[in-house]
């Protein structure tokens, strides 16, 4: 893109030094800007499915150490400047996360990658604290970060919550949301359920939306530009009634998957009677992604690692 | 009006031919600029190559090092809930794994409770295994 520029340059270099032609290529500029010259980020998200144990209960600290280390190199080698991540346990699970990812790199000799733990939440189920929390970990220092409970609605108990965090990336307000919505599990009468899972879903994104409108007032220099990522637990193959991801599409939000084939969409490979679907997603408002999301195929979790490279606003 | 008309187009020619005559290179900018677009699209599509070659290299790098080194990771149920956490799931993962830390040791008594226990998390101690501490007497441990 550089050589493009110099390409330009040299045009404009040719054409400027008459004066009567210098104020026609202002007006040609004027109706044909060229787009302007943005930095690009890597996010990623990732389901680590019951992290760092891999189970629903808590396991030897040598087999837990393990699985951190095979995370640790996974996202190493996909090198994003944001992680938001699904099923993590605590902070304490991210924090060894972060240093495990130092860790890899210092044994490969590849330069450091510094992630930060910006937020891990605690959402409660009953009474006792979850472990399938949400974090954001990110090389830049958030300017803010917080979790939130979804708020209920009438018997629409909607689980877990939000993870937020403000970062400052190029110069520009960008933020980021860690979800995990609602998941498909069904129990007792099937039919009322599985449409209770997707009111809690559709309650959740509107929550959501509610609070990126809301939070320019905390902000008043202004947020450039949002990434919701996370596992939403839906997709328009399956769930072809459900509202959640229009709700985030209606709001101004672009799913980054959008235009991609399924077979080059599959976030959650088939597993015990479950088909391949597509559960994770990267929505974006004010970047634009740079090509179609990348998806790694690994065996660390049942969820595979959704990556996007993105243009900052200019 | 024929006349002033004339007149006008002379003079616009006149001062076109003198433009031309003065930067011939301005007015090849529409060729220019076709060439701009051309290196544009070439540089977009190496662009596209590169990022997919990376991908490859990504996905080789993960393969290589998980069937060199790292065994498989802990299988767990296709239940993709939390609210999966039940006592059902972690007695089938403590009857699968001895060494799972399922239950909760006491650190006063040295007592061991299962998850069914009202004493499991609720007293000053630690996740244990299934062979750790004394069984509580109520709960089996």
């Amino acid at each position: 893109v550089q050589d493009v520029r110099r390409l330009k340059g040299s045009i404009g270099e040719a054409a400027a030094p008459r004066m009567v032609l210098l104020p026609l290529l202002l007006l040609l500029g004027l109706l044909f800007p060229e787009p302007a010259w943005a930095e690009t980020i890597r996010v990623t998200t990732w389901n680590l499915e019951w992290f760092p144990s891999g189970v629903a209960n808590r396991r030897l600290p040598k087999v837990e150490a393990r699985r951190i280390e095979e995370a640790a190199r996974v996202i190493a080698i996909l090198n994003p400047d944001v992680l938001l991540l699904q099923e993590v346990r605590d902070w304490d699970a991210c924090q060894k996360l972060t240093e495990a990812i130092d860790a890899f790199c210092a044994g490969a000799a590849s330069p450091p990658l510094r992630f930060e733990v910006a937020v891990c939440s605690a959402f409660k189920e009953g009474n006792v604290l979850g472990w399938q929390q949400t974090a954001i970990l990110s090389k830049a220092p958030a300017q803010a970060a917080w979790s939130s409970e979804w708020t209920t609605s009438g018997a629409v108990d909607p689980p877990r919550g939000y993870s937020f965090a403000l970062l400052r990336i190029g110069g520009k307000d960008l933020g980021f949301y860690s979800v995990h919505l609602k998941s498909n599990l069904v129990r007792g009468n099937g039919a009322r359920e599985r449409q209770l899972n997707i009111l809690k879903r559709e309650l959740s994104a509107e929550q959501l939306i509610a609070h990126t409108d809301a939070l320019p007032k905390d902000f008043p220099d202004g947020i450039q530009g949002f990434v919701i990522g996370g596992d939403l637990n839906t997709n328009r193959d399956e769930f072809v009634s459900e509202r959640t991801l229009s709700i985030l599409e209606e709001a101004g939000f672009t799913d980054s998957f959008a235009g991609v084939p399924f077979a080059s969409r599959i976030t959650h490979p088939a597993k015990g009677g479950y088909p391949d679907t597509t559960f994770d997603y990267l929505f974006l408002k004010g970047l634009r992604p740079l090509a179609p999301p990348e998806i790694l195929s690994t065996k660390v979790s049942d969820h595979l690692p959704v990556t996007c490279e993105l243009a900052l606003p200019p | 009006m024929a006349m002033k008309a004339g007149w006008f187009s002379h003079l616009l020619s006149a001062v076109a031919a003198v433009l031309v005559a003065a930067e011939p290179a301005a007015f090849s900018q529409s060729t220019a600029t076709a060439a701009s677009t051309d290196e544009l699209a070439q540089l977009r599509a190496e662009n596209a190559k590169l990022r997919s070659e990376n991908q490859r290299l990504r996905q080789l790098l993960v393969q290589t090092a998980s069937s060199s080194s790292l065994p498989a990771p802990a299988s767990s149920s296709p239940a993709r809930e939390s609210a999966a956490s039940s006592a059902a799931s972690q007695s089938s993962a403590a009857s699968t794994d001895p060494q799972a830390l399922t239950y909760w040791l006491s650190a006063t008594s040295n007592k061991r409770h299962n998850a069914s226990c009202r004493w499991f998390k609720a007293s000053k101690g630690r996740a244990c295994t299934a062979t750790e501490g004394t069984p509580c007497k109520t709960c089996g441990g």
